[in-house]
């Protein structure tokens, strides 16, 4: 039997900095309002390549200090490990509220993709509030999205060093 | 020969069997409980006593005895004594090796002291766990680690924060990767690439990178410095868990410290005990529940480490330790390192060490069987090695020899002090002494038990209360004098010689035990000898399949026997047929021809392989004797052959030698041979006839057979002279022979046997050298001289016709 296409996503959109514990409230109140399957959108930032861009950029690694060439290469990995590590926190916040998340991963300057992303479906899309300032948000508005942003600011570096 | 000339050669009724006359009175005489077990064993006690007096190595004793002999009870009444009075020896403890756990250390305590050193750690042990978790747990641990942290923190923070802030002055962003840390410009809050940045000024750029230089120094620097600033963190936190740790447990082990403080050893340990304890104090901070139930925790495994595991425990003993292991296999003697299963895997540690018999019986005897000894693998071996070392060192066969590669444990030698009693058959002895080049250093005192003893008066009264009280130890009935009496006959019986009596105590019991059983059966209330010849004769039943068949196979003329009239070149030899814990007699047809020949005298059973090697040597002394004594100036010219008829097995022993010479003389003489008497006895080359085994077997064999056909008087047997003593027949056989129904002779050369075997006087070489005319010697030289001639004829005519 075909499985039925919900028309209803709830689209939780973030970035590497987004708080996602902040949003997930709002998740789990439209998804109790509203049958909808859920999606998180990893809207990925463009900044390491920005960095490893520059020609006297250097990583200064954590073990030992010892200063490293910051390349396209390492800046493409230091994305997907974030994105992979928003990946492990969303669904575990899923797995905590019995859901399933899909997880999608758009760079933020390919509007075709998202745009065949937002396709027909009926989204609502949850959003940091500093996601209003980011090209992004343009795109969710032209395409008539719903949006519910959420008051949420930038997440902080975590301390660079912790005690053992 | 007239039938009376045999008279000489009779041995009367009387010599048949030696009775054995004790005084009525003896079982008042009060001195059963006295009796002496060991009867005529003192050369073998001197020397047992002699070895486990002597201190020096290599004192150690072999018993030498038959199984039976009572040797076991023998050597622990005489070591039971003198453990006494060795005093007990030390405990001995397996502890573990903080340095290495591999190895680990034997401490020695006084006996009594390692049982309670294994209580005094265990009670600290119990008191470490609760002593050391309470303190971490406590308010003022919590407040200087929280102290510590709060310190190492604001250390932390503040490097942090001074770059942090020197860098957004710079409008530099320090930004965290998974391995490390970037710096990048940010203009308007936004991190920016190549291309905002080249589109910045000169100077612009030339500022943040050079910004970015300094910053990236200054961030390695903070990098490099946090791991110092971590380990000083650590060392802090460690210190102040030390601190803790030996607060906890310092007074509980000065107690101890104190206690044992006169063992260097035992203090050391404690020492490193408390060293231990304190080098890893955060172990101690929690206890944790096992991931699963099956598993040891680790703060199981953290307490058991000062467990004590007392290999050797002799806090119940007043004296030596006597050990006897009646398995003596390797694990057995040595010790051995058990293991147990953890997730599939064998794991081990000080606590499974556990010793053998060696440790067990230090500082005293270790009593052991040859023969186990020697057939379990590898234990000969081991046990000479810790002899020679004088130390047991615990590890596997496997490692000993060298086949292990994986780590295990290797205990500390333990100093080995025992005196080894090894027991077993003299023939093993033998074999030692002869193969084994270190056994004689081992074992210097050998300890050889007598089968028998002299059946002398004073033997004998110790024998008899010697039944009295066995038959007493044993719980059986009484035994009244006549019982005793017969007991003894039938023990020299044993011993194959009415001038001796069997040591073998087993058979002696088996004996008393049948009798009591006999006795019961009537319904008595005391062994009478009719219930110990009842015990004789049952058991002789018991057995006596084989000989029954024998018989019968006779009485039908399968096997051929005459027991009456006369045969030339046929004589009635007599054989004994072992089946291990019985024997019987039997006769046995014995035929030879002769002929002329070149002086062979074939033994058929040795052509045939059949004969044994003594058997061939009574066959060529045979030969010599033949030689020797008839026709000497003229070659041996016969050709003789001599055969056991109808028998298919094995013949051994030259006890025929009599039999298979009178056969051929008959042979040679053509004089007939009574098959009314049948004869045993070995010869010399000068005709001497020597004593043989087995001869009370042997007569009553040859008078079951008579008497099945029916006796008459004319039959009988002839026997060694020297076997006389020997004789301790059946009492029907001595009946018979008393009522002149049988008859046994006694001979001493072979003209004695062959004159009453063919009813003519042998003959003896007269001055004219020949012997007297008719005499069966005469016939016989005669008989040879014949052959000789024809010989000498047909030698010629060969000659004659090479000529031709």
């Amino acid at each position: 039997m075909a499985k039925t296409e919900m028309r209803f996503r709830v689209v939780l959109a973030v970035t590497e900095t987004t708080p996602v514990a902040r949003l997930w409230e709002t998740v789990l109140r439209l998804l109790r309002d509203t049958p909808a399957e859920l999606t998180a959108l990893y809207v990925e930032d463009d900044r390491w390549h920005r960095i490893a861009s520059l020609p006297f950029t250097r990583e200064i690694l954590r073990s030992g200090g010892v200063a490293v060439e910051f390349t396209q290469q390492r800046a493409e990995q230091v994305g997907r490990e974030r994105a992979a590590r928003m990946q492990e926190l969303v669904q575990k916040l899923a797995a905590e509220s019995n859901l399933k998340a899909a997880f999608e991963i758009l760079r933020e300057s390919d509007a075709e993709r998202l745009r065949e992303f937002i396709g027909s479906r009926e989204n609502i899309i949850v959003a940091p509030s500093f996601i209003s300032t980011r090209p992004i948000f343009a795109m969710f508005s032209a395409m008539n999205c719903r949006i519910e942003l959420v008051d949420a600011e930038e997440e902080e570096e975590r301390p660079a060093y912790t005690l053992p | 020969m007239a039938a009376d000339a045999t008279q000489q050669y009779h041995v009367q009724p009387d010599a048949l069997r030696r009775h054995c006359s004790l005084p009525a009175d003896f079982q008042q005489s009060g001195t059963e409980m006295t009796a002496a077990p060991y009867i005529g064993q003192q050369r073998a006690i001197d020397a047992i006593r002699f070895g486990i007096d002597m201190r020096q190595d290599g004192y150690n004793i072999y018993v030498l005895g038959p199984i039976g002999s009572n040797r076991h009870d023998l050597v622990e009444s005489l070591v039971a004594g003198q453990a006494k009075a060795r005093g007990v020896p030390p405990d001995w403890c397996y502890v573990n090796n903080f340095s290495n756990p591999e190895r680990p250390q034997a401490l020695r305590f006084p006996a009594g002291r390692g049982r309670e050193f294994r209580e005094d750690m265990r009670n600290l042990i119990g008191e470490m766990q609760l002593a050391i978790p309470a303190a971490f747990e406590g308010d003022d641990y919590r407040n200087q680690l929280r102290a510590i942290e709060e310190e190492s923190k604001s250390k932390v923070e503040e490097q942090w924060k001074s770059l942090n802030e020197r860098a957004a002055e710079e409008g530099i962003g320090v930004l965290q990767t998974p391995t490390g840390y970037v710096l990048a410009p940010i203009i308007d809050g936004k991190v920016i690439g190549d291309k905002e940045f080249n589109k910045l000024p000169e100077d612009k750029r030339k500022e943040i990178e050079s910004a970015i230089e300094n910053l990236s120094d200054e961030l390695q620097e903070r990098v490099e410095m946090m791991p110092k600033l971590r380990k000083a963190h650590r060392e802090q936190v460690k210190a102040l868990n030390e601190e803790v740790t030996e607060h906890a447990v310092s007074v509980q082990l000065a107690d101890l410290k104190e206690k044992y403080k006169s063992m260097p050893r035992v203090a050391a340990y404690l020492d490193e005990v408390q060293d231990n304890i304190i080098r890893n104090a955060e172990d101690f901070q929690q206890t944790e529940t096992p991931s699963m139930p099956f598993l040891s925790t680790d703060s199981v495994q953290l307490y058991s480490q000062y467990e004590v595991n007392l290999v050797v425990d002799n806090a119940d003993a007043d004296k030596a330790p006597v050990v006897y292991e009646s398995n003596p296999s390797y694990p057995n003697i040595i010790g051995r390192i058990e293991h147990k299963a953890e997730m599939g895997t064998l794991v081990t540690d000080f606590r499974l060490v556990r010793s053998g018999a060696l440790l067990q019986a230090n500082g005293g005897y270790l009593i052991l069987d040859t023969r186990r000894v020697l057939s379990r693998p590898f234990v000969w071996e081991a046990l000479k090695q810790a002899l020679f070392a004088r130390k047991v060192r615990i590890e596997s066969p496997g490692e000993s020899l060298g086949f292990v590669s994986t780590t295990t444990l290797k205990p500390e030698p333990i100093p080995l002090d025992a005196r080894i009693i090894l027991i077993g058959e003299r023939w093993l002895y033998y074999l030692l002494c002869h193969y084994d080049v270190e056994f004689s250093s081992l074992f210097k005192v050998a300890a050889d038990l007598d089968d028998d003893v002299e059946r002398s008066d004073e033997n004998v009264g110790q024998y008899a209360r010697l039944v009295v009280r066995q038959a007493k130890d044993m719980e059986l009935l009484p035994l009244n004098t006549a019982a005793v009496q017969r007991v003894i006959e039938e023990r020299a019986r044993r011993a194959e010689d009415s001038e001796r009596l069997s040591m073998h105590m087993s058979s002696l019991d088996d004996l008393i035990e049948q009798a009591d059983y006999w006795a019961r059966q009537r319904g008595a209330d005391e062994v009478d000898a009719g219930d110990v010849e009842k015990a004789v004769s049952e058991r002789r039943r018991r057995f006596s399949r084989m000989q029954s068949r024998v018989i019968d196979a006779i009485k039908r003329d399968t096997l051929l026997i005459d027991t009456s009239g006369e045969c030339i070149g046929q004589v009635n030899g007599l054989s004994v047929t072992d089946l291990g814990e019985y024997r019987y007699g039997h006769p046995v047809r014995i035929t030879a021809t002769t002929r002329v020949g070149t002086g062979d005298v074939v033994d058929i059973e040795r052509e045939v392989e059949l004969g044994g090697a003594i058997h061939s040597k009574g066959m060529m002394i045979l030969s010599s004797a033949l030689a020797a004594r008839y026709a000497p100036d003229l070659p041996l010219s016969l050709r003789a052959s001599v055969v056991f008829e109808q028998s298919y097995g094995g013949v051994e022993g030259d006890s025929a030698s009599v039999a298979e010479l009178s056969a051929l003389l008959s042979s040679l003489s053509r004089l007939p041979i009574r098959q009314n008497i049948a004869v045993t006895g070995s010869v010399n080359q000068l005709g001497r006839v020597q004593a043989i085994g087995g001869v009370n077997e042997k007569i009553e064999g040859f008078y079951d057979v008579c008497r099945e056909r029916g006796l008459d008087g004319s039959h009988g047997v002839i026997i060694p002279q020297d076997n006389v003593k020997h004789l301790m027949l059946r009492e029907d056989v001595v009946d018979a022979v008393r009522r002149g129904e049988f008859r046994v002779f006694a001979v001493r050369h072979v003209d004695e046997a062959i004159s009453i075997l063919t009813g003519k006087r042998a003959g003896e070489r007269g001055e004219d050298g020949n012997f007297p005319e008719g005499s069966v010697n005469a016939l016989v030289e005669n008989q040879l001289v014949d052959y000789a001639t024809a010989r000498k004829s047909f030698a010629k005519e060969a000659m004659k016709d090479g000529e031709d």
